[in-house]
C-alpha cells in the first residue's frame, strides 16, 4: 500500500547507510541522460554527430511521425511558458545538463548537502530557463510560507528580509538605478523584517489567526482566481499575475499537501529552510511545470523518501522509469498514427483519435456511428495515456536519480478493473491530493453512521469538487485568470458528475461485494477481469467527451454523442 | 477490553476481509507491504475500527505509524478506546 501511509520517517543514520556508491551506476544514468541529450537536444548538431533521424535511416528503419524537420525526436518534455531560450530543444539541453549535475551532486555530496544542493541545482536551472526575476519571485513567495509556517527563533525576520530583497529583484531591479530603486532595494527587506517581527508573530501566536493566515496563503492560488474574476466581473482590469507567482500558484497542490502535513503534526515546527524548499524545488518538478499535479506530495511523503532505501536500487529504478519514459516518448506518435490508419483501412472513422474533432463533425450534421464514439474516444485516451506515461514516467525517473524513492505516478492504468482502481493507476499522486485534500476532511467529519452515504459523498466531494476545482485552476493558469477560463471548465461539469458519480458507486460495490479474489487471478473468473478492464476504460473514455468540448457544441449534443456511444439515440 | 482481545478481533476482519494466503498474519506482519492491496481497505479498516470499537478517527489518525501492524493497530485502538468516555 504505498503513498498514503508510507509518511514513516527515516533516520539519517539509515539514510547514511543507504548512501553507498557504485560507479557503473553513475555511468549507466550519465549514459542514459546522453541518450536524452541526443534525441531531444541540439546536441549532435552541436558535435557534428548524425541527426537521430539520419541514424534510423542509415540503419533502414521507417519510423513516421517520430522525428521533426530538423531531425530530432520529437517530444513532450517541455519547459513550459518561457520565451528565454530560443527553442523548446535549447530548453532541454539546459535542464539536462544540469540534471546530470544535480544528479552527481546528489549522488556524491555528504548527507546533509544532498537534498540542499538540489534545491541549488533547481533555482540555477530555473534562472536560466526563466530567467532571474521569476526566480526570485517564486523562491520569495517561498520563504514567505516557510517565515508563516516556522516562526521558530530568530530566524522569520531574516527569512523576510531575504524575501523582501528577492521581491525587489523580481520587480523593481529591472527598472534601472535611481534613487527611487535603491530606497525599493534597501525598504523592501527592512519592510517585509518589520511587518513580520512586528505584526505576523504576533498573528502567529494567536491559534484561529495563525490558522487563518496558513491556510490564507496556501490556498493563495484559489483566492487569487476569485479575486480576479471578481475584478472582471465589475468591469475592471483583466489580471495579469507575474510569471514567478503564477510558478509558485501552480503549486497550490503541493502546498495544500504540506499544509495537510502540518495540520497532521508530521512537520517538525523547526525545519530548516532547505529542507522546507527541498519539497518545491527538486529538478523532477521543472519540467512540463504546469503538469503540477504530477508529484503532488508535502514534506511527509517527500522528505521520508528520500534514500529510504539503498541509493542504487533507488537510482536503477529511476533509469528503469527514464527508460520506459524513453519510449513512450518516441513511439507515441508513430504508434498513434498507426492505430488509426488501421481503423481507416477497416472503414471505421476515429476522427484522428481526437475526440473534440468528432464532436465537431457531429455539430455539423456528421452522422457518427456507435463504433466511431466507442473507438475514437478510446483511442483518444490511448494517445492521452501515451502522452502522460512519457511524461509522468520521466519526472519520476528524474527524482528517483536523485535520491528520492517516488512511487510511479502511472502503472499501467489497462490492468484496472473498476473505476477507483483505474484512477489510482492512472494518476497516483493527483488522486492522493485529492483524497487528502478533499476526501477525507468529508469523509472523518460527515456521514458517521451512514456508511454508504458517508463514501458517496466525499467520493463527489474528490473526484467531483475537488477535481473541478483543480482543473479551473489549471485551465486559468493555462490560459490567463479570465471568466472565460472558468466558464470553459464550469461547462464541463457532466465530466466530474460521471467521473464523481462512477469512483463512488464502485466504491460502494467493492465494499458490499463478497467475493475477496484478486483481478487477474488465472481462474474461470480471468474473462470477466477482461470484459470489466474495458468497461472501465471505454467509460473513461466516453466520459471525455464532456471533458474537452468542440467550439459551438451545446450541452445538449454532448449528452446525445455519449448515449449514442450506448447505442441510445436521444432528442 | 485487552490489548490480545483488540489483537485477536483485528486479526479475524483483516484475514476475512482481505485473505491473503502467501503471507501468514502475526502481530508483526507489514500491513502496508504485504496486506493492504489499495487505499479501499484501509478506508473499510476505519469502518470496521469506527463500529466495532466505536472510537472516533481523525485524518491524522491515518498514517504508518498506526497501520503499519496488528501491533501497531491494536496499540492505537486501545489508546483510542481509553480516551474515549464509555457510556
Amino acid at each position: 500500500m504505498p503513498g498514503l501511509l508510507d509518511n514513516i520517517p527515516v533516520s539519517d543514520a539509515q539514510r547514511r547507510a543507504n548512501d553507498r556508491h557504485r560507479f557503473g551506476v553513475v555511468i549507466a544514468t550519465l549514459a542514459l541522460l546522453c541518450l536524452y541529450l541526443y534525441l531531444f537536444t541540439p546536441v549532435a548538431d552541436a558535435l557534428d554527430l548524425p541527426l537521430p533521424q539520419q541514424l534510423v535511416s542509415a540503419l533502414g528503419i521507417d519510423l513516421p511521425n517520430v522525428f521533426g524537420k530538423d531531425g530530432r525526436v520529437e517530444s513532450n518534455v517541455e519547459i513550459l511558458h518561457t520565451e528565454h531560450l530560443e527553442s523548446a530543444d535549447d530548453e532541454r539541453l539546459v535542464f539536462v545538463l544540469l540534471l546530470m549535475a544535480a544528479f552527481l551532486s546528489a549522488y556524491y555530496l555528504p548527507l546533509a548537502l544532498k537534498q540542499a544542493s538540489l534545491v541549488l541545482w533547481s533555482l540555477l536551472a530555473l534562472w536560466l530557463l526563466y530567467g532571474p526575476a521569476v526566480t526570485a519571485a517564486l523562491l520569495m513567495a517561498h520563504l514567505l510560507v516557510y517565515a508563516a509556517f516556522h516562526p521558530a527563533g530568530r530566524r522569520g525576520p531574516w527569512v523576510s528580509a531575504l524575501a523582501g530583497f528577492l521581491a525587489y529583484w523580481a520587480f523593481f531591479a529591472k527598472q534601472g538605478g535611481g534613487i527611487l530603486n535603491l530606497l525599493w532595494l534597501a525598504g523592501l527587506p527592512l519592510l517585509l523584517a518589520g511587518l513580520y517581527r512586528y505584526a505576523i508573530v504576533r498573528l502567529l501566536d494567536n491559534p484561529p489567526a495563525a490558522r487563518a493566515l496558513r491556510a490564507g496563503i496556501i490556498y493563495s492560488a484559489l483566492l487569487i482566481i476569485g479575486l480576479a474574476l471578481l475584478s472582471e466581473a465589475v468591469d475592471g482590469p483583466v489580471w495579469r499575475i507575474p510569471l514567478g507567482l503564477l510558478l509558485f500558484f501552480w503549486q497550490w497542490p503541493r502546498l495544500a499537501m504540506y499544509h495537510c502535513d502540518y495540520q497532521d503534526g508530521l512537520v517538525p515546527r523547526d525545519v530548516t529552510v532547505d529542507k522546507y524548499l527541498a519539497v518545491f524545488f527538486s529538478p523532477g518538478v521543472i519540467p512540463n511545470w504546469g503538469w503540477g499535479v504530477s508529484i503532488p506530495q508535502g514534506y511527509a511523503y517527500v522528505n521520508n523518501r528520500f534514500l529510504c532505501q539503498e541509493k542504487n536500487r533507488i537510482v536503477i529504478a529511476g533509469l528503469q522509469l527514464l527508460g520506459l519514459a524513453l519510449l513512450y516518448l518516441v513511439f507515441w506518435g508513430f504508434a498513434y498514427n498507426w492505430l488509426v490508419d488501421f481503423f481507416l483501412r477497416k472503414g471505421i472513422d476515429v476522427y484522428h483519435a481526437y475526440t473534440p474533432e468528432m464532436v465537431r463533425q457531429f455539430v455539423r450534421g456528421h452522422e457518427v456511428s456507435t463504433a466511431s464514439v466507442l473507438l475514437t474516444t478510446l483511442l483518444d485516451l490511448v494517445r492521452y495515456m501515451m502522452f502522460f506515461a512519457g511524461v509522468f514516467h520521466f519526472k519520476v525517473g528524474i527524482w528517483r536519480i536523485c535520491g528520492y524513492q517516488i512511487d510511479p505516478f502511472y502503472n499501467r492504468p489497462w490492468l484496472a478493473t473498476n473505476l477507483m482502481s483505474f484512477w489510482t493507476r492512472f494518476a497516483f499522486h493527483y488522486r492522493e491530493f485529492l483524497v487528502r485534500v478533499f476526501y477525507y476532511p468529508v469523509f472523518f467529519r460527515y456521514f458517521k453512521t451512514r456508511s454508504n452515504v458517508r463514501i458517496f459523498v466525499a467520493s463527489m466531494a474528490a473526484a467531483g469538487v475537488g477535481n473541478l476545482i483543480w482543473h479551473a485552476s489549471e485551465r486559468t493558469f493555462m490560459h490567463g485568470m479570465e471568466a472565460g477560463s472558468l466558464l470553459f471548465t464550469l461547462g464541463t461539469w457532466p465530466y466530474f458528475l460521471f467521473l464523481g458519480l462512477g469512483i463512488a458507486v464502485s466504491q460502494i460495490y467493492l465494499l458490499r461485494r463478497r467475493s475477496r479474489r484478486k483481478p487477474w487471478t488465472r481462474d474461470r473468473w480471468f474473462v470477466v477481469d477482461l470484459v470489466a478492464a474495458y468497461v472501465t476504460l471505454q467509460y473513461f473514455a466516453l466520459i471525455h467527451i464532456f471533458a474537452r468540448p468542440a467550439p459551438g457544441a451545446t450541452t445538449e449534443d454532448l449528452f446525445r454523442l455519449f448515449f449514442r456511444g450506448f447505442g441510445i439515440e436521444a432528442g | 477490553m485487552t490489548h490480545s482481545e483488540i489483537a485477536d478481533l483485528l486479526r479475524t476482519f483483516l484475514q476475512q476481509e482481505f485473505p491473503n494466503q502467501g503471507v501468514a498474519l502475526t502481530d508483526s506482519t507489514d500491513l502496508l507491504k504485504d496486506w493492504f492491496v489499495d487505499s479501499l481497505g484501509i478506508i473499510e479498516t476505519v469502518l470496521f475500527l469506527e463500529k466495532a470499537f466505536g472510537i472516533d478517527i481523525a485524518r491524522a489518525d491515518i498514517n504508518g505509524s498506526n497501520f503499519r501492524n496488528v501491533a501497531a493497530l491494536s496499540e492505537f485502538v486501545a489508546l483510542r478506546l481509553k480516551q474515549t468516555p464509555s457510556g
